[in-house]
């Protein structure tokens, strides 16, 4: 509730939203929203729709039908760096990084504002230095976090696939977002290291304020650290509740034993 | 027959000038941009008008015109010629004025030509200005207003026309080695900023780089503006060396040049460019019925030696995409500042680094 007990607009909110490939329907209809400073699971079984959701929020494709609102603006229309410019960032499920760039450069990408993006200003290093010293040495800080540090001068794709899903998801975070949207953050990474990057999405949530989606099979660390999950089947949403409670519910059982 | 250097040497400087350009501009474009500019003649072309046009008909103006004096032809190319000769001023001004024009023309043009091209794939990207260029020249020839169309248009004077023989193609020589090395180090200092990062992210991966930001088509219309400006710049180059515009001058092969030298230099290198324009340079040269005879042979080959250069550019394409796919000087980790940083950088004990798991 806001101020004087109105209702504060939902921070995402998706309204009937549809997407099919030619003949599946990878999003039928889901209406669901998000409130600010949340951390929601996302699950379900294979093909359920889990990836298409997160591509048609952030743009990647436009959605077919339905609407979707951040922060009480439209964005299903914009292109992809329009929503990434109002806070919404995701990291890819199969890692998509920048194969002719090294680790560090990888995630010096996503910081806003750069003053040496801008073409007049780049061949004039003097009015861009001081922010790429900044902006390196919280990169790198950020992928010290991430044990990334050792590998920090290496190609993108001279590094493990474990490493190079953990930098995809630190690669996301350098994006200073508003709501972190992760497609599998643990897949491939060692169960230590799962639990890490768990424990920095709760310290982003409580020092950064930030709002979380995330998409998870490792159900038995998810559960530890969500307090909502939705569920998804066939493109729509069966279940949105608490943790203890999809465990219980016949229907997500059905899902999963059906598959 | 002994060789005459201070003929050679300036032939060789310049076009090692001009290849260099076109070199570094391609580069920049596809090595760092991932934009198969396939125009890049019709670019260089722009350049080449637009120096020619502005150039000879202003002298024209200033030398008084003459009503029965052909612009076009012979009579009126002598006219330009004396006029520069005596008024050193006025061509040098001309000269700065016409590549200032052509860089300006040429990048506006890059822009709108690329911009319907901005939302296509690399690879219609490149099919599209390849159709743009041979447009272009096909215009040229058919359209005597700009340049004479079929005949060219004679007359545009060496900048330095008022130096005595010879030494007026040194000076030029030196002039387009030295606006050469600018574009050189500006080209590096763009590739080596954030600007230049921002390129290569959506090089590597589009849509990765519109999901953080990056505003791809807006990146790729800047790079082939820049681009495009450059080639025209070397097209301006060109025609105040040869001193005419002719239509016939544009033909893809300029363009496959291009290619050839970053694919031959490496992709995204910047040394790369140097190569590859100096192996470009040289193909040229012993190409051309000059170089026998200054070789001293008197041979008249029974074929035409500009097929060779084809030939040879060809090859070189194939050979070096078969054995060393990279070309000579693969894309090296780069001197920017956000390597430096995290080269000198040491984890500070504040960052509560967790223990490895080594297993
Ligand atoms: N670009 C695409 N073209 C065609 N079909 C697609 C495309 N993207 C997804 N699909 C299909 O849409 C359905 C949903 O796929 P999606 O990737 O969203 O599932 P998911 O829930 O993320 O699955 P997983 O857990 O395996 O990652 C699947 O049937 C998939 O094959
Ligand atoms: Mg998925």
């Amino acid at each position: 509730m806001g101020p004087g007990g109105r209702a504060l607009p939902d921070f995402l909110r998706l309204d009937d939203v549809r997407k099919r490939f030619g003949g599946i329907r990878a999003v039928d209809g889901v209406t669901t929203s998000v409130r600010e400073g949340e951390l929601v699971g996302l699950i379900g079984p294979n093909g359920s729709g889990k990836s298409t959701l997160f591509n048609v929020i952030t743009g990647v494709y436009a959605p077919d039908a339905g609407s979707i609102t951040f922060r009480g603006d439209r964005v299903d229309t914009l292109d992809p760096w329009e929503i990434f410019a109002k806070g919404v960032v995701r990291s890819f499920q199969n890692p998509r990084l920048f194969r002719g760039m090294t680790v560090i450069e990888n995630a010096l990408v996503p910081p806003r504002e750069q003053a040496g993006e801008r073409l007049v200003n780049a061949p004039i290093p003097k009015r861009w230095e001081a922010q790429e010293v900044t902006l390196t040495e919280d990169a790198l800080e950020t992928l010290a976090r991430n044990q990334l540090d050792a590998v920090r001068l290496n190609w993108a794709t001279e590094v493990s696939g474990g490493q190079m899903k953990l930098l995809e998801v630190s690669r996301a975070t350098m994006g200073r977002p508003r709501l972190l949207l992760l497609d599998e953050p643990t897949a491939g990474v060692a169960s230590k290291l799962a639990e890490e990057i768990f424990q920095t999405i709760v310290r982003l949530r409580e020092e950064h304020g930030l709002t979380f989606v995330v998409i998870e099979h490792r159900l038995e660390v998810l559960f530890d650290y969500v307090e909502r999950v939705l569920v998804m089947h066939e493109g729509k949403i069966l279940f949105d509740g608490k943790p203890e409670a999809a465990v219980e519910d016949a229907a997500v059982v059905d899902a999963y034993l059906g598959e | 027959m002994a060789v005459d250097f201070s003929f050679l040497l300036p032939l060789l400087a310049t076009s090692f000038g001009i290849y260099l350009i076109l070199a570094l501009s391609f580069n920049l474009e596809y090595g760092y941009a991932g934009q198969p500019n396939l125009g890049k003649v019709f670019f260089y072309s722009v350049g080449a008008y637009a120096a020619g046009a502005i150039t000879t008909r202003v002298l024209w103006a200033l030398a008084g015109a003459p009503a029965n004096v052909a612009f076009m032809q012979a009579p009126g190319a002598a006219i330009r010629q004396a006029f520069a000769r005596s008024n050193p001023g006025a061509i040098l001004g001309l000269f700065v004025v016409s590549l200032l024009a052509a860089a300006v023309i040429g990048a506006a043009v890059g822009y709108l030509a690329a911009y319907p091209a901005l939302r296509l794939r690399g690879d219609f990207l490149a099919i599209v200005l390849i159709a743009v260029g041979e447009a272009g020249r096909v215009f040229g020839r058919n359209y005597e207003p700009l340049a004479g169309g079929v005949f060219g248009l004679p007359g545009v004077p060496n900048p330095f026309a008022w130096l005595p023989a010879r030494a007026d193609y040194a000076a030029y020589a030196i002039l387009v080695l030295a606006i050469a090395a600018g574009m050189y180090l500006f080209a590096v200092r763009l590739s080596n900023s954030p600007f230049g990062r921002l390129l290569k992210s959506v090089r590597d991966d589009e849509l990765a780089a519109s999901v953080y930001g990056k505003d791809a088509p807006r990146a790729k219309g800047h790079i082939l503006a820049i681009g495009s400006g450059m080639a025209a710049v070397a097209g301006a180059l060109y025609v105040f060396y040869v001193q005419q515009v002719y239509a016939d001058d544009f033909i893809p092969l300029i363009s496959f040049a291009a290619v050839t030298m970053v694919i031959l230099g490496g992709v995204a290198n910047h040394k790369g460019t140097l190569v590859g324009a100096a192996f470009m340079t040289l193909v040229d040269f012993v190409t051309r019925p000059v170089f026998l005879a200054i070789l001293g042979i008197n041979w008249q080959p029974p074929f035409d030696l500009n097929y060779v250069r084809y030939l040879v550019t060809g090859l070189i394409i194939v050979l070096v995409l078969l054995f060393r796919p990279k070309g000579l000087l693969a894309e090296g980790p780069v001197d920017t500042v956000a390597m430096r940083v995290a080269q000198s950088w040491k984890t500070p004990a504040t960052v509560d680094e967790p223990a490895r798991d080594d297993s």
